[in-house]
């Protein structure tokens, strides 16, 4: 598994003293689950979640306060994480980018290329903690 | 009492460590694990059988996370001779693959099922158990009544 963050710098909706907003995208429902009681216990308590890229991408355009950041799974049905990346990037408050992936080197080779990978086998907590503080 | 020694299809210590040996998490991640698993193996299964290897990999791509999370080292073993398979020349049957995961996937919910019908206060005592024996520190929250001293 292998984790690669990209995108704005994390800062709370702007605002220093607000509580991080962390959306979810991941189609295996125990792999969602996994991951918002990861984040629990770093404290991260408003989470969504979505199950594909398109449905990421609703919440996000519906969300009342743009997400800070993003854990995207790279494969998944409707809409891949790859392609969310490309919308995402799209969105006036384009969140932070957490992605995590068992896929092929080559595919995570090309994330790499836009972000810095953080090896973890599988979806270590620390790794996603610092994922989530990296300036 | 030596219950680490009793899981051969998955390493709950593996995925406790992840949690803080929070006993709690794997009865409700191993919960939802054997409610879904079955479903999930069966649509591999029909793939396999109909020879869609499109679907064979991602469906397979789907339950490897899961097994992953649960250090499931068998099942992952049995996904890899799968995905091995889907690489290889064209013609060959993944029938024969899927039924030996889906096998070792019924094994694993077995083992995973011990956690589930495990109380909450079961739950805490084996959490203790398990962070003491790999000597991790036991956070109190899982401490039981009249466990602590």
């Amino acid at each position: 598994m292998t984790h690669a963050v990209a995108g704005a710098p994390v800062s709370g909706s702007g605002d220093a003293c607000a509580p991080l907003r962390v959306l979810v995208i991941e189609d295996d429902v125990v792999q969602r689950a996994f991951l918002r009681r990861l984040l629990a216990r770093a404290n991260v308590d408003d989470v969504s979640e979505a199950g594909d890229g398109a449905s990421a991408l609703e919440l996000a355009a519906e969300a009342w306060s743009p997400f800070d950041i993003a854990i995207c799974d790279l494969d998944m049905p409707r809409m891949d994480g790859m392609a969310l990346l490309t919308r995402l990037a799209q969105l006036d408050a384009a969140p932070a980018i957490v992605l995590s992936s068992a896929q092929d080197a080559g595919l995570v080779y090309a994330v790499e290329l836009m972000a810095p990978p953080y090896p973890a086998a599988p979806l270590a907590k620390h790794a996603h903690a610092a994922a989530i503080v990296r300036p | 009492m030596n219950v680490v020694h009793d899981f051969v299809h998955c390493d709950p210590i593996g995925f406790l460590r992840l949690v803080d040996f929070d006993g709690e998490a794997l009865a409700d991640l191993s919960g939802m694990f054997v409610a879904g698993a079955g479903e999930q193996v069966e649509a591999i299964r029909h793939a396999a059988n109909t020879g869609n290897a499109t679907a064979v990999r991602d469906l397979t791509h789907a339950l490897k996370g899961s097994l992953a999370i649960f250090h499931a080292v068998p099942a992952l073993a049995r996904v890899d001779d799968l995905e091995r398979a889907l690489r290889g020349p064209p013609g060959v049957s993944f029938a024969p693959l899927a039924a030996r995961l889906a096998d070792e996937v019924d094994a694993l919910c077995a083992e995973l099922s011990h956690w589930v019908v495990q109380d909450a206060r079961a739950q805490s005592v084996l959490a203790c158990a398990l962070a003491a024996e790999v000597g991790a520190p036991v956070p109190s929250s899982t401490v039981p009544d009249g466990a602590a001293g």
